[in-house]
């Protein structure tokens, strides 16, 4: 087992994850880690961290994962990124300045996908208000998972938002990322996806969606683990997410599996270019080379425009 | 303008010692591009407007237009983004923001003097003038150039602040490169030897001085900035013809060498 962590290792922590159920029984690691070489010949599958699963199944095996972290999210991603996520976060939103920059402006229509506990959206809101002097922009908050969802409404309610009503500044919607059916076409401003696009069966179909809902000009972005590209530091992330997360996953929210579903994840997602890629097959043209790095690449922001 | 005399002086200066040595045919050749056309050395690491969508052109060029107004700012391009009909968060298009216009104004009137070496007005001024020299031409395009500023003039030193901003700082002196590049090129200066670097170096200094002072000129359609350029190019002369001087006394030094070995029987 532990040579297999190596195999394709790299990653480091953050957002939820779990699967445990799933994850239990089929501990061996090795022979899952040897399967994914030959994914394409199997036809149907997608992966699940390193194992290859029916691809009707991650939908329900990453909603596992995330109703076993929901309560300790934050608390867990604040350990094992040492709070580097907050300005990850900070500097997402910061660059993306939603709000309205003028009177002869709309409010923005924002939707933050797979925006569960809200922290991204409630910074969006701050930013417009504080930043832009904008009150009338607002936020759709959506997951596909209830429990998130609930967590992201108690805070709102603690913050003192209105979640209810059509003029609501935020609101929360459990929706699939993949089709949005409740959200119509060309009427989003701006759709973020913090820590999320890298648990979707179908990423090309979630973006195809994104490019559906958003007006012509608006925006797509996406914050996301990525890949490191300094070789020493790549190694040294490696050790770290794949020996010390699942164990501090194990010793604080009392649950390895899902933090050792959340690195192998990491792992296993594209590329800054070949997500770049993919963003532009979708149809967006790409703001700038497409994406920018955080803390070497651990992170990235990709960012898309439909025009 | 410099009188004739001193354009003689400036073009053995600025071409250095290069000028004693004329390239074989087939390192001319290889500066022409297979399709026959003018091959620019720093093309490799310079933009092109070819990387700008008709989109984006429209939006920053959009935005260039309401620079005298607005300065090279972040409103300057929202107004561009809502005048090409899109929304405020539009200009997220752009990560670099109003370095974005800076480039795309660098970038399209860099090309714009290329296709001004094609247009009757340079045949023209070639034709008219059959001994017009190299210095001559660098003059003629960078006062072609600089006109072109003329509208955001006012402006510049907020874009002079962009571009040295530390993350703008390459793309921005690999454009002035580039512009040093080009206006030599289409002097038609074809020597590939230490002064190509020399070269560049000088006129891209000169240049963006002339830009600079070009920026403060209240004088009359910039005649001062006109002849603070003939005073740059004049002053280029004497570090032309230092670096020329220098590479003779390089080049002596090494035939030396080279036959004391021989005189110890060294086979060189």
């Amino acid at each position: 087992m532990s040579s297999v962590r190596g195999v394709g290792s790299r990653a480091l922590r953050l957002q939820p994850t779990k699967a445990s159920a799933i994850l239990r029984q089929s501990r061996c690691f090795s022979s899952s880690g040897l399967r994914l070489q030959d994914q394409k010949a199997e036809e149907r599958t997608t992966h699940f961290g390193f194992q290859n699963v029916a691809e009707s199944m991650k939908e329900s095996k990453v909603r596992d994962v995330f109703n076993s972290v929901a309560k300790n999210y934050d608390r867990m991603n604040d350990v094992m990124s040492f709070g580097i996520h907050r300005i990850w976060k900070d500097q997402f939103v910061q660059q993306l300045n939603p709000g309205k920059k003028s009177i002869f402006s709309e409010p923005m229509t924002i939707l933050d996908l797979a925006g569960g506990t809200g922290d991204v959206a409630f910074r969006m809101l701050n930013h417009a208000r504080t930043v832009n002097g904008d009150p009338e922009t607002r936020v759709k908050v959506v997951d596909i998972n209830e429990e998130m969802l609930k967590e992201g409404m108690r805070r709102a309610h603690a913050l003192g938002y209105r979640t209810e009503g059509e003029d609501a500044p935020i609101s929360f919607l459990v929706q699939n990322g993949e089709t949005l059916e409740a959200i119509p076409d060309n009427s989003i401003d701006l759709l973020t996806i913090a820590f999320g696009i890298r648990n979707f069966t179908n990423k090309e179909k979630a973006l195809s969606t994104a490019y559906r809902v958003l007006k012509k000009g608006g925006v797509f972005s996406c914050l996301e683990f990525s890949k490191v590209d300094n070789f020493v530091l790549d190694q040294i992330y490696r050790r770290y997410s794949f020996s010390v997360i699942p164990m501090m996953g194990q010793l604080i929210a009392g649950d390895r599996d899902s933090y050792q579903y959340l690195v192998e994840s990491i792992v296993k997602f594209p590329s800054q270019k070949d997500f770049a890629g993919m963003i532009r097959d979708a149809g967006f043209q790409l703001a700038g080379k497409g994406w920018q790095d955080l803390t070497f690449g651990v992170a990235a922001v990709h960012t898309g425009v439909k025009l | 303008m410099a009188s004739k005399s001193s354009h003689r002086v400036l073009r053995q200066g600025l071409l250095g010692f290069g000028a004693r040595w004329n390239p074989s045919p087939a390192l001319q050749g290889s500066r022409i591009g297979l399709n026959g056309y003018r091959l620019n050395h720093a093309q490799g690491s310079a933009a092109s407007s070819a990387s700008y969508t008709p989109e984006q052109a429209a939006i920053l060029s959009a935005a260039l237009s309401h620079v005298p107004s607005q300065g090279f700012t972040d409103s300057a391009l929202l107004s561009g983004v809502k005048e090409s009909g899109y929304l405020d968060v539009t200009t997220n298009l752009f990560p670099q923001g109003p370095f974005d216009i800076v480039k795309y104004h660098l970038v399209t009137q860099r090309e714009r003097l290329n296709k001004f070496a094609e247009s009757e007005e340079w045949k023209d001024l070639q034709a008219t003038n059959p001994r017009l020299g190299t210095t001559s031409k660098i003059r003629a395009l960078c006062i072609e150039r600089l006109k072109q500023n003329k509208d955001v003039i006012r402006r510049w030193p907020e874009a002079v602040a962009l571009m040295k901003y530390p993350t703008n700082l390459q793309s921005s002196t690999s454009e002035l490169f580039s512009l040093a590049d080009t206006m030599w090129n289409i002097a038609g200066d074809r020597t590939v030897d230490v002064s190509w670097y020399t070269k560049r170096g000088i006129l891209s200094g000169i240049y963006a001085a002339t830009e600079v002072y070009m920026s403060q000129d209240k004088s009359d359609r910039f005649t001062n900035t006109w002849a603070f350029l003939d005073e740059r190019l004049a002053d280029s002369a004497s570090v032309g013809s230092t670096v020329g001087r220098v590479g003779q006394y390089l080049d002596y030094a090494r035939y030396n060498v080279v036959n004391v070995l021989r005189s110890k029987g060294v086979k060189i």
